[in-house]
């Protein structure tokens, strides 16, 4: 048996004329939190839904432990999904609600007892078992179903937009929390969501969606650091995007002018430079290669929004105590270490 | 400084009396001691009683309730199980207004065509053709109501039951049933006092030998309005009342589950 414990060979989906996904290949490992991110519409939930069994691809394999998760009927699948919506059942109290899927296996009533209220305590929801859940805080509620999908003791825990439903207080608590329930359960999470701040704090690995196809998957430092193409550039962190000639040597660029980099695109091409805006150092000039246009202070930096001669936006990031106004003019300087260029 | 008159107040009022003084008038002329309703004698309780002694009148109020209650309850299952179905086939519009026309067809032509269908297929008409009627219409009802209480349910609910391991039956009786609970309540009690007091439908299809008690109150009121319809038109009211309150407060209950 491999390492890998969820392998999506080569999957294939279409709604209509609408190609949900195409051709998506990937790995997830044992205990990993991975998650998978795009903006709306990308196939990402197509993916999940998938993986759940609310959905069946037009072509492709998944298997679970090497052996076909696929022809698993959806019910007994050794996977779980937390709802984007919770979808708690109103009519049952908390006891009930997550005591459910225990009901529906071979266990004793004294077994289902025991199982639900050792998960209860674990969650920190020994207080609510009596009430029913629009009597809860949607934080309550949110934990109300997780501890209902993982009360089965899936290998695999789904999870659509987890966060996205709650406020900024509580999505910090609920990140620890979720992070702390994956160790301690020891169950794969799979993360499903568009915003990519919650990808990047909980997850070991992201694959990023863009239109049905995956356009990288690596580690949040790699995605951000090393992007390998203009979509990850720009859907992960802030960046600066130029357009510029590549050169023998790099790239040359109407305002940075020409840059040596360690690898060459060969000479003439256009090519899409990424530069993150705190890798630039900003020098006052007389005639600078753009024109400061906003100056916003933001507690240790100050947001700079430069105007270049091109008329590209830059954003950079500046010392709090830097002499940069609105109006100035600057030149802009970086170690060609940090530039990307696709 | 002149008292101002408070215009929406006397509309208001003018026309609540123009909507209750009929009911008030059959329901305080019941209480009449006098064989002649018109004419006042005094406060009693005599047709009440005398209402018990009368054998046609009692039977047909028999029949009536048992056409009510079984019309009911083949209107809560049939439309229950369309209203699930449309939602499930995700139904256009189409369907859906074909699901629920009975309700707005005149009764006059449902009537007939109901007439017309029995005697081409030979079915002897009776109570059973009366049943068959009102649950026609009445199952038109229960899948408006219906559905418009399934459309508001999440769908990842009854999604989340089959990820935890229920199969179609638990999910429907454990989960989808209880969530329309207060829809189920409400057609009930509409099923079964649309039945109850029908008497267009009931005309068309019933036989001769087992007049329901709307039918037997119209042949009685060829000779006058006697006591006897005061009453029954309180009793009518009265079960309209209790069943509209206890499903108010059952679904209130039920809806804050």
């Amino acid at each position: 048996m491999s390492e890998d414990l969820l392998k999506v060979r080569n999957l294939t989906k279409k709604f209509g004329t609408i190609t949900a996904l195409n051709n998506v290949s990937l790995e997830i490992k044992n205990n990993e939190m991975f998650a998978l991110l795009g903006p709306s519409g990308c196939g990402k939930t197509t993916l999940l839904r998938i993986i759940a069994g609310f959905e069946y691809p037009d072509s492709g394999q998944v298997l679970i432990n090497d052996s076909d998760l696929l022809s698993i009927p959806t019910r007994t699948r050794p996977v779980n999904l937390m709802f984007q919506s919770y979808a708690l059942f109103p009519h049952m109290d908390i006891f009930s609600n997550i005591s459910y899927g225990l009901t529906n296996t071979s266990l004793t009533k004294e077994e289902i007892n025991n199982q639900t209220n050792e998960i209860i305590e674990k969650i920190g929801l020994g207080e609510h078992v009596k009430k029913k859940p629009n009597q809860l805080s949607g934080g309550q509620q949110q934990r109300v179903a997780l501890a209902r999908a993982i009360a089965r003791k899936p290998k695999i825990l789904l999870l659509d937009e987890p966060l996205s439903a709650l406020d900024k207080k509580i999505r910090q608590e609920m990140q620890v929390e979720l992070k702390r329930i994956q160790h301690e359960f020891g169950i794969t999470f799979i993360i499903v969501t568009h915003d990519q701040d919650e990808a990047i704090s909980l997850a070991n690995r992201i694959a990023v969606f863009d239109k049905g196809e995956i356009k990288q998957i690596s580690t949040p430092q790699e995605l951000y650091e090393n992007p390998t193409n203009e979509f990850v550039a720009n859907f992960i962190g802030e960046g600066n995007i130029l357009k510029a000639i590549s050169t023998n040597s790099g790239f040359e660029h109407p305002c940075l002018g020409k840059v040596n980099i360690s690898h060459s695109m060969g000479a003439g091409k256009s090519v899409t430079v990424l530069i993150r805006p705190e890798s630039i150092v900003l020098s006052p000039a007389t005639t600078g290669a753009g024109q400061i246009t906003d100056a916003v202070f933001a507690g240790a930096k100050k947001n700079i929004t430069i105007k270049l001669t091109t008329n590209e936006i830059m954003r950079v990031y500046a010392d709090k105590s830097a002499n940069l106004e609105v109006g100035s003019h600057v030149n802009l300087s970086f170690n060609p270490q940090d530039v990307r260029v696709f | 400084m002149p008292k101002k008159i408070n215009l929406s107040l006397i509309i208001t009022l003018v026309v609540l009396v123009f909507l209750y003084l009929p009911i008030l008038a059959v329901v305080g002329l019941s209480f009449n001691t006098s064989s002649n309703s018109l004419i006042w004698k005094g406060f009693g309780f005599d047709w009440y009683q005398n209402i018990w002694t009368n054998e046609p009148i009692i039977r047909s109020f028999q029949r009536t309730i048992f056409v009510a209650l079984v019309t009911t309850f083949f209107s809560l299952l049939i439309g229950t199980t369309i209203s699930i179905g449309l939602n499930k086939m995700k139904a256009g519009g189409f369907l859906r207004t074909f699901s629920t026309a009975p309700a707005i067809v005149p009764d006059l032509v449902l009537a007939i065509g109901l007439l017309t269908t029995f005697s081409t297929i030979s079915l002897s008409l009776n109570l059973s053709t009366v049943i068959i009627s009102h649950t026609v219409f009445c199952t038109a009802f229960v899948v408006a109501i219906v559905l418009a209480r399934i459309g508001l349910m999440d769908p990842s609910i009854e999604e989340a039951s089959t990820d935890l391991g229920a199969g179609p039956f638990k999910t429907l009786f454990k989960v989808t049933i209880p969530q329309l609970m207060p829809a189920l309540i409400a057609g009930a009690v509409l099923s079964f006092t649309l039945s109850m007091d029908e008497f267009v439908i009931a005309f068309f299809t019933n036989g001769p030998e087992t007049p329901t008690l709307p039918m037997v109150i119209y042949s009685m009121i060829r000779f006058g309005v006697t006591p006897e319809i005061n009453v029954l038109g309180t009793l009518l009211l009265a079960i309209s009342f209790v069943g509209v309150i206890l499903a108010q407060r059952i679904g209130k209950v039920a809806d804050s589950i």
